[in-house]
């Protein structure tokens, strides 16, 4: 199940997941394969996620109201000048600039996030010694030693399991 | 799931502690609105839940207090963040305190 949201990385996580949850429970049902039960709590977070977007638009124009009446003349019927000083205006500005920005940076960092992550997965070397009952092919995958790199290596490391591991080492 | 949360809290930890009082000083005070405007957005599921459970009042009242310990878990964990990566204490090891 997905967490709380929140404004940031987060919300924006919760809300990808839950349209992928919807995406995906489409494609099996395509397939033959979905589930009816799983869309009662589609259709829950989905409520959750349309409230959301609804209250945060409204903040969203309630603030959008705020900033103009501060950026606004003081007695609009008058001729008489802004009473804004021009350093208010632009510091008004500045936060019209930020806001869009910060709309579109937590996307931007979830994509560089998780490209990251792939970008890991396809380049770090995992931890060679297996779980209990895992043997270290399974466990490295693509980065399992040839059979003459293993023939080179300590084969206790290779066949022994974590505890194994490291109670060795607590001896050391 | 790990990567998207310790982000989020390491970023929004500096956030709360650092960047928002620095704008809210220096280009303008509606910043600190920086502090409760995802409160909806976290409230909406909470309440949601808290009517399900019958326990709508303590939600509304704990969503206040929700505000105030998300700024000490801010401290909390960037100390953690800072023993771990710079000063190099790891927070594998649990030491008794007393």
């Amino acid at each position: 199940l997905i967490g709380v949201p929140g404004t940031g990385l987060g919300g924006v996580f919760y809300a990808l997941l839950v349209v992928w949850m919807a995406v995906r429970e489409v494609g099996l049902a395509a397939r033959g394969a979905g589930d009816p039960k799983r869309w009662p709590k589609i259709a829950w977070l989905a409520a959750l996620l349309a409230a959301i977007i609804l209250v945060l638009a409204t903040e969203g124009w309630l603030l959008r109201l705020v900033l103009d009446a501060l950026s606004a003349p003081a007695d609009p019927i008058s001729a008489a000048p802004p009473d804004t000083s021009a350093e208010k205006n632009s510091q008004i500005a500045v936060m019209g600039a930020i806001a869009p920005a910060l709309a579109i940076a937590p996307f931007v960092v979830l994509a560089a996030i998780v490209a990251a992550i792939h970008v890991a997965r396809l380049t770090v070397r995992p931890n060679p010694i297996p779980l209990p009952g895992e043997t270290t092919e399974a466990r490295l995958g693509a980065f399992a030693p040839s059979s003459q790199e293993a023939s080179n290596s300590d084969p206790v490391r290779l066949t022994e399991t974590r505890p194994a591991q490291l109670v060795r080492d607590r001896a050391a | 799931v790990l990567a998207v949360g310790l982000w989020d809290a390491i970023v929004a930890s500096l956030a709360y502690l650092i960047v928002l009082p620095l704008m809210a000083i220096f280009i303008h005070p509606l910043f600190l609105l920086g502090y409760v405007i995802d409160l909806p957005a976290v409230a909406i599921p909470v309440i949601a839940k808290g009517i399900e459970r019958g326990e709508l009042g303590r939600v509304l009242l704990s969503l206040p207090c929700f505000l105030a310990i998300r700024l000490v878990n801010s401290v909390f964990l960037l100390r953690a963040v800072w023993s771990e990566l710079v000063l190099g204490k790891s927070l594998l090891v649990f030491e008794k305190g007393h």
